[in-house]
């Protein structure tokens, strides 16, 4: 069956319904998920508060006639509902506000870098973690943004700049091969995915906003969390994470780590809709602390797909 | 600026600018090992034989500034970006300024005598229209 889904994968009249179908034992309320890539994903914003602050943006845009609505983020995002290209507003070019999906939000909340400590964002690009990591440090401490692809360092860079960001520098390695010549407290592998989360479903019920798989993820996404735990400080916390719903790119990458290496899956302890990792997938039984991680479905928390873990040394 | 904030940071030079990345504490530069591709913030660029501030040095520094900032309104800020420079009959120290609007650090500006010119980045501020909407507190929205 699996085969046959890939088949279809990359055709011009591939249905979302027929997409998904794979998961359709996998995800609770699975019509709901389905109606709910049917809806807009509303927009959302970060108020980058390195250089703004939230009640001055909150009145500022209030008075343009965007009434910002609180999240379960915190004060720092919003939903800016008929907020029209936010990437145009003279506060983002001012580097006070950001465009950011709620759940691509969550990662940097759960790994909660501390000012003064040593971080690793392995797949920076274009920055939108590593700038909200930087909000939550003060600018201090030092984050190494880590982006292998060369093309994608001009909008890293544009970004860090453009929101303030003094703590980071940026790097070029590839991240499976990322120099063991340090060691750091925190470590966001946000890695390189499908990008299913992303999908919607047009009004034909066809699919959009993903595409073909290329190339073998499961085993690059393995090699950059086989490396980044090898960076880990011991009393380090890792995050994995991707915007992808296929078990083989979340829970079946974080388990090869579990049988490779001494670690464990932590608990996450903020108060936000999800659903737990998955512990079995295809015929495969995976480790039972999967269940800490997290699944973050659009019918849940109006934003794209999402899978997070943290993890530690054991 | 009091001098003193820089000791706050490590600063380096390649080519013509100078960077600043945050020190925390540090006495070395941890990430020295690594290959780094960017660093920190560029502050200045050397213009003739003038050290020039950036325009995102400005807004990470602008609560530190004390001296040589120019508050201008919406229209003068279309104007200077529709044409590069304004006339300023108000007293100043020539040379480089912070430019706000409002609450908001727009940029670096040089004061001439009798004109202001831009130094904001072409494309920095793709819009100026929207800063009208910015201040006077128009409708931006899509619904």
């Amino acid at each position: 069956m699996r085969e046959n889904l890939l088949e279809l994968e990359g055709t011009e009249s591939l249905l979302a319904r027929e997409f998904f179908n794979r998961y359709a034992d996998l995800i609770p309320d699975y019509e709901g998920f389905l109606n709910s890539l049917k809806l807009k994903i509303p927009t959302c914003i970060r108020i980058n508060t390195l250089l703004a602050e939230p009640e001055d943006i909150t009145r500022k845009l209030q008075a343009q006639g965007v009434h910002l609505m609180p999240t379960v983020l915190g004060r720092e995002f919003c939903e800016a509902p008929g907020l029209d290209s936010p990437g145009r507003h003279p506060l983002y070019c001012m580097g006070a506000i950001y465009p950011q999906a709620l759940s691509s939000g969550i990662p940097a909340l759960v790994l909660d870098p501390k000012p003064g400590e040593l971080v690793l964002d392995l797949c920076a690009s274009p920055g939108s973690k590593t700038t909200q990591m930087a909000a939550m440090m003060w600018n201090q401490g030092r984050i190494v943004a880590n982006e292998p692809a060369l093309h994608r360092h001009p909008a890293l860079v544009a970004n860090l700049r453009r929101l303030g960001v003094a703590n980071t520098v940026v790097t070029g390695y590839p991240g499976q091969s990322f120099p063991m010549k340090l060691r750091f407290h925190r470590i966001l592998v946000d890695a390189p995915c499908s990008g299913e989360g992303n999908a919607r479903m047009g009004p034909g019920g066809e699919l959009l906003g993903t595409g073909p798989r290329r190339g073998d993820l499961h085993r690059v996404q393995t090699q950059l969390l086989l490396r980044a735990f090898d960076l880990l400080e011991e009393d380090g916390v890792l995050v994995y994470s991707t915007c992808s719903l296929d078990p083989m790119e979340n829970e079946a990458v974080v388990d090869q780590l579990l049988r490779s290496r001494e670690a464990k899956v932590l608990p996450i302890q903020l108060d936000m809709p999800h659903d737990p990792g998955v512990t079995s997938w295809a015929g495969r039984l995976m480790a039972e602390e999967l269940a800490h991680a997290w699944r973050i479905y659009p019918h849940r928390l109006k934003t794209v797909g999402f899978f997070l873990a943290k993890i530690s040394r054991r | 600026m009091d001098p003193g904030l820089w000791k706050d940071f490590f600063l380096w030079e390649s080519g013509r600018t100078v960077y600043a990345l945050c020190r925390s504490g540090w006495q070395v530069e941890p990430t020295l090992c690594l290959e780094v591709v960017s660093v920190g913030i560029p502050v200045t660029r050397w213009v003739g034989a003038r050290p020039k501030p950036t325009s995102c040095a400005l807004r990470i520094l602008s609560p530190w500034i004390r001296l040589n900032r120019i508050s201008l309104d919406v229209t003068m800020v279309k104007e200077l970006l529709r044409y590069g420079e304004i006339p300023w009959s108000a007293p100043g120290q020539e040379g480089y300024v912070l430019l706000e609007l409002g609450r908001r650090v727009l940029g670096c500006g040089l004061l001439l005598p009798g004109r202001i010119r831009s130094q904001i980045p072409a494309g920095e501020i793709p819009d100026p229209e929207l800063l009208h909407h910015e201040l006077s507190g128009a409708v931006t929205t899509n619904s």
